[in-house]
């Protein structure tokens, strides 16, 4: 017995020692001093993944420090935001996160609208429609015409209460398509489901709709954001020249940080993602995966973009609610 | 492309030392992955996805592949070894793999289930370089109706898979269905069942589920009912498995990689499913059905060759269209886009050096892994000799890591707990509870199948019978049903005849 | 054990009237747009006509033990209550203060316990042996990638 308890005072000892001396910070040092952890609210190996460890090798290069990507998924992201808006507003906790109001305006949110401030919008997702190769339509106008005069298509989409579904709904709606949602899980499901002619139309991301379209399965019949930026046959129909007074939704993916994040940190931060969204590396990679560049100032987005969406999405809310 | 100048040409590019490095490492970790119930493979590919920036676009891969793979090697150990699934498509190895370790047959149940695993795995392999289109494209033509359909085949057969009382494993099934409801719906978007709860918005989670049906719940019995564990500290006979259970694992063998195979290809359930399928084939095709669910080692053949089947299986939608069929492809599909290479139906064409060097090293990756998990058994078979006081601790730490661990919740180890409780006291009763998680899996795909097929038909219930893939597939399922009620009627029948001759009066 | 399973029994009966009486408040929709209830509510309905079949033909034929080759598993004897118990509530213990006081605290605390009721005596072996396994696995799960809470020791800087 004797013997093991002399092994044990240093080995403890030892292993104390190592805690101490890795990472503590000591204050008035420039930010940041100590891994930054930036939360991604999907699981491991997502696109999000992907975008937000692109990001902090630029914020490595602009802003110093060291960036460190954590998953929290779960909740429909709620999970994720509710922990970085009750975690401490010292900068060292962020959110790589899209919009995160959804929850608040059906009544899933564990936090408030105040509790988390945008640093910055960095890039957009791109959405469109598209239909099966052999289906008859060539263009988005002739599907329209037919949405019209035939109501009860059905389109398939990511899940109600996802972006890309409340923008085509919103298209839906204004633009009288009569258009009926089927939801599955995401791209992979949407895929199959337009091939196998399941459904008639489907509305996923640019990024997996390209692979499809290159290859000759599917007809991209609509893009929601210019089609040049994702590298799509500028022929596309999109909303600007289609339905120019229809007033859109896009999906940005934004930083976030706890809302009493002092300014001086988020400043810092915001100034970093400027330098990095005009650095032309960072936009070949990011269009390596997919996604445009698009900077916007955090206040920008808070003070104009955010209300706006919250707006159409509340009465798209409210006349799906009436419908059901 | 020619199939065979593209294999020659995929084996050409691996057989480097340096791509061979990256199959071994990725073989390695995988079957540490399975094996630790901690992480799983998705977890340890994404962690290691920063490290393959640097090297080309096929070593990564071959080398995330190989993790998914020695995945499934690993995970039907610890279901051997301790009764803790490692995933979902090892549930079933439990049933009877556990049983054999219990009797002392841990290296036979292993041995075989890495022979299975290997043969299963070269199956699809072969199958995949040639049936990827034609399957894929019959794949596609699986719609809501069809998946449905599928599904309650899937329930029926889950009936099957108890040894004991077949009612009570239905009761079991419509736990575990139930189970399935919690959270938010995937159609409407409403929270059920969750009161208020933020975890439970996203279901009960499979993994502190499994973690704690199986694994505390095994804990629990234990020490509960500690007469049971004399029974593991018998000789542990040979490590290999005999003649005797070459011979009887043979047909399972080669049954279950073909179910296992086309069933992979289905998004979704198809690998776990394959998995029962295989099962309950072999019981009804039996001589001595009591056996399983006591020590068959056709409970173990069959279904762990179903399930690396599966897992080629489910490369079909990838190769050949581009498309995920589970969580753990789409990271692979990441991985492909980081490198610049876009996966989708061009990537035969475009890049053929991804394609064919994937599939050779399936190949080579297959036998690493045999000749890695074989002399393994030796090492595992010891663990099991480790006291139990000090073998407790580890398993339960090893469960409540793995249940933490899959989104750094606390909630989910609380989860784990309340179902280990559960397990245990379902355990106590008699009734078992393979049935029940695996209904908690399929059952959300069931319901949403449902009701998009309902919407599909604007409200009709003939789509279910037009299309003749569902309607085929609802028709089996009758008939399987009817004949379970049948031998049921037959055996009451026969009990009412003793009852009334025998009871005299 | 008997009344045991009949207890049992009854739970189901109880859980699927309480599952079909929440489906209803959620809606069972039309059938163009079946509702979130629709499921749940048949489901809970079948199971607690199910379980009720069996409470009854169970009365009816009273020792009729129609239990197959499988069965209720473990020993027929009473379970030591008070061991079952003490792990039960370490392992909520630990559930609900690993956030608090971070992993490695909680692990050694934990394991210490689960060593003791595993069987060990000596306080110093089973001190030393938490403490290693907790310190390695700590390291291990981190290097390959698994967040674990710091809790207390985030001010040490611990990540």
């Amino acid at each position: 017995m004797k013997k093991s308890w002399v092994y044990a005072v240093p080995a403890f000892a030892a292993i104390l020692c190592w805690f101490l001396g890795s990472g503590v910070a000591w204050p008035a040092e420039k930010y940041p001093s100590r891994p930054v952890s930036t939360i991604v609210t999907f699981a491991p190996g997502g696109v999000s993944d992907l975008t937000m460890r692109l990001w902090s090798r630029y914020l490595e290069k602009y802003v110093g420090g060291t960036f460190v990507v954590d998953h929290k998924p779960g909740g429909g992201g709620v999970i994720g935001y509710t922990y970085v808006a009750n975690a401490r507003p010292d900068g060292y906790t962020l959110g790589n996160f899209p919009d995160y109001f959804t929850p608040v305006l059906n009544g899933t949110a564990t936090y408030k609208m105040e509790d988390l401030r945008v640093v910055a919008q960095m890039v957009i997702n791109g959405c469109v429609l598209a239909v099966s190769v052999d289906a008859p339509w060539k263009t988005f106008q002739e599907f329209a015409d037919y949405a019209r005069k035939n109501p009860g298509v059905k389109w398939a989409h990511q899940g109600v209460g996802t972006m890309i579904y409340f923008r085509t709904e919103n298209l839906n709606r204004q633009a009288g398509l009569r258009l009926i949602g089927v939801p599955l899980k995401g791209d992979a499901e949407i895929i199959p489901a337009i091939l196998g002619k399941h459904v008639t139309v489907g509305s996923l991301s640019a990024a997996s709709a390209k692979a499809q379209a290159e290859a000759g399965k599917i007809r991209i019949l609509f893009s929601f954001d210019p089609p040049k930026g994702f590298g799509l046959d500028p022929s596309i129909a999109d909303m600007a020249s289609a339905f120019p007074k229809i007033q859109d939704v896009d999906v940005p993916v934004y930083l976030v940080a706890p809302g009493k994040t002092p300014k001086e940190i988020t400043d810092v931060l915001e100034a970093g993602l400027e330098k990095a969204s005009k650095d032309p590396e960072f936009v070949k990679e990011t269009e390596k995966i997919n996604q445009m560049v698009s900077f916007l100032p955090g206040r920008v987005v808070m003070e104009q973009k955010i209300p706006k969406k919250m707006a159409i999405i509340k009465g798209l809310l409210e006349e799906t609610e009436g419908t059901k | 492309m020619d199939v065979i100048h593209g294999l020659i040409a995929g084996f050409q590019s691996i057989f480097h030392p340096d791509i061979l490095f990256y199959c071994f490492i990725g073989v390695f970790v995988g079957t540490l992955v399975g094996v630790l119930p901690g992480i799983g493979p998705i977890g340890a590919m994404s962690i290691l996805l920063p490290s393959t920036y640097g090297i080309s676009p096929a070593a990564s891969i071959i080398m995330l592949a190989g993790i998914y793979y020695g995945a499934m090697y690993g995970g039907s150990t610890t279901s051997i070894l301790v009764n803790i699934p490692g995933e979902a498509a090892s549930v079933v190895t439990c049933l009877d793999g556990y049983q054999m370790a219990r009797q002392g047959r841990a290296g036979p149940a292993l041995g075989i289930s890495a022979m299975g695993s290997f043969i299963g795995g070269t199956f699809a392999i072969v199958a995949l370089m040639f049936l990827s289109f034609p399957l894929a494209d019959a794949a596609v033509k699986f719609g809501a109706p069809e998946f449905f359909s599928v599904m309650v085949l899937a329930m029926t057969l889950l009936t099957y898979l108890a040894s004991g009382s077949t009612f009570n494993a239905i009761l079991m099934v419509l736990v575990g269905l139930i189970l399935g409801c919690v959270g938010m719906d995937p159609i409407s978007g409403i929270p059920r069942f969750a009161f208020g709860s933020t975890t439970l918005l996203d279901g009960v989670g499979l993994v502190p589920v499994a973690m704690g049906l199986f694994g505390v719940s095994e804990v629990l019995m234990n020490i509960g009912a500690p007469q049971d564990r004399t029974v593991l500290n018998a000789k542990i006979k040979n490590l290999l498995p005999s003649r005797q259970d070459w011979k009887r694992s043979i047909g399972p063998i080669w049954r279950g990689s073909i179910m296992g195979f086309f069933l992979g290809i289905l998004p979704g359930g198809g690998a776990v499913m394959s998995t029962f399928l295989s099962y309950t084939t072999e019981k009804k095709l039996s001589k001595d059905p009591e056996k399983f669910g006591k020590g068959a080692i056709e409970g173990v053949a069959g279904p762990e060759t179903a399930n690396n089947a599966a897992a080629g299986g489910s490369f079909v939608p990838m190769m050949a269209l581009g498309i995920p069929p589970n969580a753990i492809m789409a990271l692979l599909l990441a991985a492909l886009i980081i490198h610049g290479v876009t996966p989708g139906p061009l990537l035969m064409s475009q890049h053929p050096e991804v394609f064919w060097g994937v599939i050779a090293s399936m190949y080579v990756g297959n036998i690493m892994l045999v000749f890695l998990n074989l002399p393994l058994v030796g090492l595992w078979v010891k663990i099991l000799k480790v006291p139990y006081r000090m073998l407790m601790p580890l398993i339960l730490l090893c469960c409540l890591i793995g249940a933490y661990s899959t989104n750094n919740n606390a909630m989910d180890v609380v989860i784990m707990i309340v179902f280990g409780a559960v397990g245990y006291v379902l355990r106590r009763a008699g009734y078992e509870l393979a049935p029940l998680i695996l209904a908690l899996i399929l059952g959300p795909l069931m319901e949403t199948n449902f009701r998009n097929s309902l919407t599909l038909s604007d409200g009709s219930f003939l789509i279910f019978l037009t299309r003749p893939i569902s309607a085929t597939l609802l028709v089996i399922s009758a008939l399987l049903l009817v004949s379970t009620g049948f031998s049921a009627y037959r055996k009451t029948k026969k009990r009412i005849v003793e009852e009334t001759g025998g009871a005299g009066d | 054990m008997k009344r045991f399973q009949i207890c049992l029994t009854v739970v189901w009966i109880g859980l699927g009237l309480f599952v079909s009486a929440y489906s209803l408040r959620l809606g069972l929709g039309a059938l163009v747009r079946p509702g979130p209830g629709l499921f749940p509510f048949c489901l809970g309905l079948i199971i607690a006509l199910l379980a009720l079949y069996k409470l009854l033909s169970k009365q009816l034929r009273k020792d009729r033990d129609e239990e197959g080759t499988g069965g209720p598993e473990g020993s027929p004897q009473q379970a030591p209550v008070g061991r079952l118990a003490v792990l039960a509530i370490t392992l909520f213990a630990y559930a609900l203060l690993l956030e608090t006081l971070g992993y490695i605290i909680t692990t050694f605390l934990g394991l210490a316990v689960l060593l003791r009721t595993g069987g060990y005596e000596k306080w110093i072996p089973i001190v030393v042996y938490a403490l290693i396994i907790s310190a390695v696995t700590y390291f291990g799960f981190t290097y390959l990638g698994t967040m674990f809470p710091p809790g207390i020791l985030r001010h040490v800087g611990m990540h």
